[in-house]
């Protein structure tokens, strides 16, 4: 690994950042509106509801830290891949590696500023502070980024494999795992028969301990330990399929064709 | 022929059935300018893929200043570049941001000094804070060579270089290649449709044809292999008798005009048609010879090939 390429890279983040009106408004409007719209519904509830209000943002919130991070490290690979200089990057001395790596690092940027944010604007608007989570956000913070990384590196497996035909991935994948990861609502409130499938999300163990600790301010430490182990176990396994993927795709000619 | 900064031996490529490129071997020495030719679908493409490590070939081996490609990738990739008119940089970032990245992956020392000779060499500093997706076809790719000679590589593969830009800055890349080659001693594997191009710049010329090298040589023994030189005849009337004449010697010909004839054949007939013409009364008033040239080669190649 390499550190001067990935400098590099980053810095070729900033410049697209900064060029991109795509990008800053996926990014930032997006997230700011959809942001302010919840905070008015909570504020609403909330006079009836207190803690629901409080739920909905605290869900909303943690859900777009998986959101940015994921589109982060996905949408990069297809910016290059529109402008068909994805090969170009790597007919020069760069490795599949320090490509993931450092949009990894770019994501975890963009999301801290984009969620610090918005957590400020949390406190000044709607009464609701993040750091009512104390010294644990950054644990939470942690799981769901590792959850973004997955789903952000599994996907940039299947772009590499099948190229843009399957680009709608990037933004709507991750919105599989919203109905069923207790974002908005607790596991119980699913039915009963796919209840299950709520504990196959890491994202549903932050959510859960989350809601907990604003709730009675106690910890759940288990939850905390499932939901990093189940997310590593998805890092893993992201990782080793996008391997794969690169590697077959250099077997069958669609790496250097992608964006053709 | 000087040490071979390029060897490929039997590289192979196949896409299910399709052989793509079928143990082709070839090398490239030290400051040689090796021309890669052949019809769309010859192999070219994915060869220059599998050379730039964009795809894994299914056998054979590529080898850089000795050092095996596969296992010595990314070194290999720092001594190396790529130039084509149809590659592209990030289209939202500047061209001299672009370049800049470049730069920093190829950890080129004294950068924005590089960068900005490299500009001027290229004649593209005043397009340098543009976005790249501003420029035209040819702004970009003088842009494209200045970023395959960011880090004054051993070797270039380039892929129609000159495509899209005007005769004049076609001009001047020809002399920076040449420059290059001579100054410089860099190795460059060429293609190009432009076959004056080529022979004026390679060294040797490689056909490829249904993934096979068929012909390699120099331009001009190439030329010489075809084995045909056109002749054209202005004559006076009498066209029934010289067409006659041609088609029962079996000579290729075509009547331009009435009075004008093309006949392909072998230099050492010439004589011997004049001769026979004239003893059939047939007044030539001029006559003009033309070697075959390299496009000629490449059109006897693919015709061979299709047939």
């Amino acid at each position: 690994m390499n550190w001067n390429h990935i400098k590099a890279l980053l810095l070729h983040s900033w410049y697209h950042t900064t060029h991109s009106k795509e990008t800053q408004i996926d990014l930032f409007w997006f997230t700011l509106i959809q942001f302010l719209i919840f905070g008015l519904i909570s504020k609403v509830i909330s006079a009836q509801q207190p803690e629901v209000g409080t739920v909905l943002l605290l869900g909303f919130l943690l859900w777009e830290v998986v959101r940015i991070g994921q589109y982060s490290v996905t949408v990069s690979m297809l910016w290059e891949i529109w402008s068909k200089s994805f090969n170009s990057l790597f007919i020069a001395p760069l490795t599949m590696a320090e490509w993931i790596v450092s949009q990894m690092i770019a994501a975890v940027i963009k999301t801290v500023i984009v969620i610090s944010s918005l957590a400020v604007l949390g406190m000044l608007f709607f009464q609701f502070s993040l750091l009512g989570l104390g010294l644990i956000l950054p644990i939470y913070t942690a799981i769901l980024i590792g959850f973004a990384y997955a789903s952000g590196i599994f996907i940039s497996g299947l772009i590499i494999r099948y190229g843009t035909n399957i680009q709608s991935f990037a933004w709507g994948l991750i919105y599989i795992f919203q109905p069923i990861s207790a974002v908005f609502y607790p596991v119980d409130a699913l039915p009963v028969q796919i209840r299950w499938t709520s504990y196959l999300s890491p994202i549903t163990y932050v959510m859960e301990a989350a809601r907990h600790q604003f709730a009675t301010g106690e910890v759940r430490w288990s939850f905390i330990g499932i939901g990093a182990v189940v997310c590593l176990l998805y890092c893993v396994g992201a990782g080793l399929f996008t391997r794969h993927m690169y590697s077959r795709a250099r077997k069958t000619g669609e790496f250097a064709r992608l964006g053709d | 022929m000087s040490q071979s900064v390029l060897e490929v031996t039997n590289l192979t490529k196949r896409y299910g059935e399709y052989l793509a490129v079928d143990h082709i071997s070839f090398a490239i020495g030290e400051g040689e300018i090796l021309g890669l030719l052949g019809p769309n679908g010859a192999g070219k493409s994915t060869t220059i893929q599998m050379l730039l490590g964009l795809t894994d070939p299914d056998a054979g081996s590529i080898q850089y200043f000795g050092q095996e490609f596969a296992t010595h990738k990314v070194k290999i990739l720092k001594r190396i570049n790529f130039a084509s008119a149809y590659a592209e940089l990030q289209q939202r970032l500047t061209a001299k941001q672009n370049l800049r990245i470049f730069g920093m992956l190829y950890e080129v020392e004294n950068l924005e000094r590089r960068i900005d000779e490299l500009l001027a060499l290229l004649e593209v500093e005043e397009y340098a804070n543009e976005l790249f997706w501003h420029l035209s076809s040819g702004q970009k790719t003088r842009v494209i060579l200045a970023k395959a000679l960011l880090n004054k590589p051993r070797m270039i593969l380039m892929d129609e270089p000159t495509a899209s830009l005007d005769p004049d800055i076609v001009h001047k890349i020809i002399q920076l290649i040449k420059e290059l080659q001579e100054k410089e001693k860099v190795s460059i594997l060429f293609t190009s449709h432009n076959m004056e191009e080529v022979a004026r710049l390679c060294d040797r010329v490689a056909f490829l044809a249904k993934g096979k090298i068929v012909l390699t040589d120099t331009p001009l023994e190439l030329t010489k292999k075809i084995g045909t030189t056109k002749l054209l005849l202005t004559f006076e009337a009498k066209q029934k008798v010289v067409a006659d004449f041609l088609k029962q010697h079996h000579y290729p010909a075509e009547f331009i005009r009435p009075n004008l004839v093309e006949v392909s054949l072998a230099e050492e007939n010439i004589p011997m048609v004049l001769f026979e013409l004239k003893k059939l009364g047939v007044w030539i008033t001029s006559l003009t010879t033309e070697q075959p040239s390299l496009e000629d080669v490449f059109l006897h190649i693919s015709e061979k090939q299709r047939t």
